[in-house]
């Protein structure tokens, strides 16, 4: 048994289940996931992109508002009071007024016609001072108001202001404050976004307008480098000191400046980054736990098919053991048969030859009669003899190693010994064997394959009188083919598909166990042959087996 | 003295059949001897027979086969089954059936001679039909 059965490659089955299990599993998973990733990806990103345009056109309104307002209050001041009354200290009053709600200016002053600063309050000093050459005077003469852009002025400290001209008869004056740029720095850069979001303005030039999140100072250069214009929200990613930053920015009404919120691009994915990542380390743990359970899965479904297995083999070694002693226990009872008959015609000629001896008178008749009883003994014993030399060359043959075995001489043998069942049963049992080339086989087996064909031929015919099976060997190119014909009542044709199987049997309770064909059809199989069987009823039965012919010489 | 025990041993086996024919006259019996079935059922029909000695396998009329016929005889002779064959099954068969006794080849004749004594003394069976 240990050498037909072809071993199972189980660590290449456990591979392929593992694969397999995983493909059904973790391929789902990572469509799904990738999919996933996908749309979140372009959701998040519209989403943040719309965010941060909103963001942007609420504070450049709330700036505007801002400036707007503050312009209009220095206005409704300008035209509340004569220039005397403001000179002659009402302006004082007027600064507290304005910085009442915040320090939303830092100084406030009037300048008359001429350029001259002619009244201050503030914390430099700027009284006495002249204008008239600056460009912020000439604007707001021109104009009527003014919002600068941030300068540095005779006080040598960035600002801007906003400036109103007020008509008083045939001449003008003008009230101007200095907005007080750390306040409107804040109110710029209300809200801190993320770790790295900033907002601040510059003027068409690109220098700093308001003071940044990060340091940068008023009229610095901020090196921003898409100063063009344009109308509404536009939002891209600018590459600036070599660090990528997303910037939404939108142009002012007044003063023309350009308010901009920009963010590090890393910082603003940051959290898509971070669902990315607990999305691929769930993913990686969705692939490892699937592959861990295809692992098991696959080790348990190999294990089990491996016990399964053998089982099974312990199943035909033990039926192929069963088949063995049931063959062994019908030949034997046919041997002690045999063996019996002359023990029992030795015994009774002894008893003769007693008989004969131990009458006080023997005459020369009972001398020859004892001669004769003897010679008779003789002939008996060797009649036994035969049969155990028969029975010993059968049992040597239990080897189970594949060797060339030739079938004829094999079959011969067996039919020697298996025609004394047959003679007793009446039975004539034919050797038609061809000189066949040798097959590979082991001779137990074989030997065990024919013993059951033989057995079951004969029982197929016994007990009708004429029974006749027949043992044919004969060679085709490749085979060598073995026909047991019986002329017994043959096998009802809806038996046909059910004799190879295991325990089925039409033989009366005890007499057959149902194994013999099975053990006859795996054994078969085994040696890479194949069985047939041809049945008509009425007529009787053959079973042909063909077996490969063995790879060295022919015969 | 008595009348001799009349027994008819049916087997194939020429030797064996001839020899205890020897033997069992020997013994004071009147032994006839027959190699088959047909012929056992043929010689009962001309002669009047004690016991019969069958032996249990043999080639065409089997020997189970020749005891249920004799069962349909009467008067019916006593039947002793003798088989080489170590079915323990078909003995009981027969013993629970027809058959006097039911005794293993080789079997000493001197024991024989004795079952058939004891078969004898029994007398034929009469009562079935």
């Amino acid at each position: 048994m240990t050498d037909h059965s072809r071993p199972t490659d189980y660590r290449a089955m456990l591979v392929a289940l593992v694969r397999r299990v995983l493909l059904v599993s973790v391929l789902p998973l990572i469509v799904i996931a990738s999919a996933n990733f996908l749309l979140f990806f372009s959701l998040n990103r519209s989403i943040v992109l719309d965010q941060q345009a909103n963001l942007l056109r609420y504070h450049r309104e709330s700036i505007e508002a801002f400036l707007a307002n503050l312009t209009a209050e220095v206005t409704a001041l300008a035209h509340q009071y004569p220039r005397e009354e403001l000179v002659n200290g009402h302006l004082e009053r007027l600064f507290q007024v304005l910085q009442q709600s915040a320090k939303v200016i830092t100084d406030i002053g009037v300048i008359d016609s001429a350029g001259q600063h002619l009244k201050y309050v503030g914390p430099f000093d700027l009284a006495g001072r002249n204008y008239r050459a600056t460009e912020w005077f000439a604007e707001v003469v021109e104009r009527g108001y003014y919002i600068s852009d941030v300068f540095t002025g005779f006080r040598a400290v960035p600002h801007f202001i906003i400036a109103v001209k007020r008509a008083e008869g045939n001449d003008f004056w003008i009230l101007r404050v200095t907005v007080n740029t750390d306040y409107f720095s804040r109110l710029v850069d209300a809200a801190h976004v993320g770790r790295t979001g900033e907002t601040f303005i510059v003027n068409r030039e690109g220098r700093f307008q308001t003071k940044t999140r990060f340091g940068d100072h008023l009229l610095e250069p901020s090196g921003f480098p898409d100063l063009s214009f344009h109308e509404g929200i536009k939002v891209r990613s600018l590459k600036m000191g070599g660090v990528s930053y997303l910037c939404t920015t939108t142009w002012l009404s007044n003063p023309r400046w350009l308010l901009i919120f920009r963010q590090q691009v890393r910082d603003v994915y940051a959290p898509l980054r971070n669902a990315v990542v607990v999305g691929l380390l769930m993913s990686a743990a969705g692939v490892l736990g699937a592959g861990v359970l295809a692992v098991l899965f696959a080790h348990r479904q190999v294990q089990a098919l491996k016990r399964a297995d053998a089982e099974n083999e312990a199943l035909l070694r033990r039926l192929v053991a069963t088949g063995k002693t049931a063959a062994v226990g019908e030949m034997s009872a046919g041997l002690a048969h045999e063996i019996n008959n002359p023990l029992a015609t030795i015994d009774t000629l002894q008893t003769w030859i007693r008989d004969l001896a131990g009458s006080p008178a023997m005459s020369e008749a009972d001398r020859l009669e004892v001669l004769d009883a003897a010679s008779k003994i003789g002939d008996q014993v060797a009649r036994c003899k035969a049969i155990t030399q028969g029975l010993l060359k059968f049992a040597r043959r239990v080897d189970a190693s594949p060797q060339p075995v030739l079938l004829s001489p094999m079959l011969e043998e067996m039919a020697t010994v298996m025609r004394a069942r047959a003679r007793i049963e009446g039975i004539t049992l034919e050797a038609d064997l061809a000189d066949v080339p040798a097959v590979l086989g082991a001779p137990a087996h074989l030997q065990q394959i024919f013993m059951n064909l033989i057995n079951n031929a004969l029982d197929a015919t016994s007990g009708r009188g004429d029974g006749r099976v027949v043992i044919r060997t004969r060679a085709s190119a490749d085979a060598v083919r073995v026909e047991i014909q019986d002329n017994g009542p043959g096998i009802p044709p809806e038996h046909l598909s059910s004799i190879f199987l295991p325990f089925f049997t039409t033989k009366p309770v005890g007499k057959g166990t149902g194994l013999g064909l099975a053990i006859c059809y795996g054994l078969v199989q085994e040696l890479h042959g194949s069985i047939e069987v041809d049945s008509r009823p009425g007529h009787g039965t053959t079973f042909t087996v063909t077996l490969p012919r063995a790879a060295q010489e022919g015969t | 003295m008595p009348e001799a025990i009349r027994v008819l041993v049916v087997d194939d086996e020429q030797v064996f059949r001839d020899t205890l024919v020897k033997v069992l006259t020997a013994r004071g019996m009147k032994v006839a001897a027959v190699p088959g079935g047909r012929e056992a059922l043929e010689f009962l029909r001309d002669h009047d027979v004690d016991v019969v000695v069958l032996d249990l396998k043999m080639p065409g009329l089997d020997g189970l086969a020749v005891l249920r016929r004799i069962g349909q005889l009467s008067p019916r002779p006593r039947v002793i089954m003798l088989t080489g064959h170590g079915s323990v099954q078909a003995g009981i068969a027969a013993v629970r059936d027809l058959a006097w006794d039911f005794l293993l080849k080789p079997i000493p004749a001197d024991a024989l001679a004795q079952v058939i004594r004891a078969a004898a003394e029994a007398g034929p069976e009469r009562h079935k039909p």
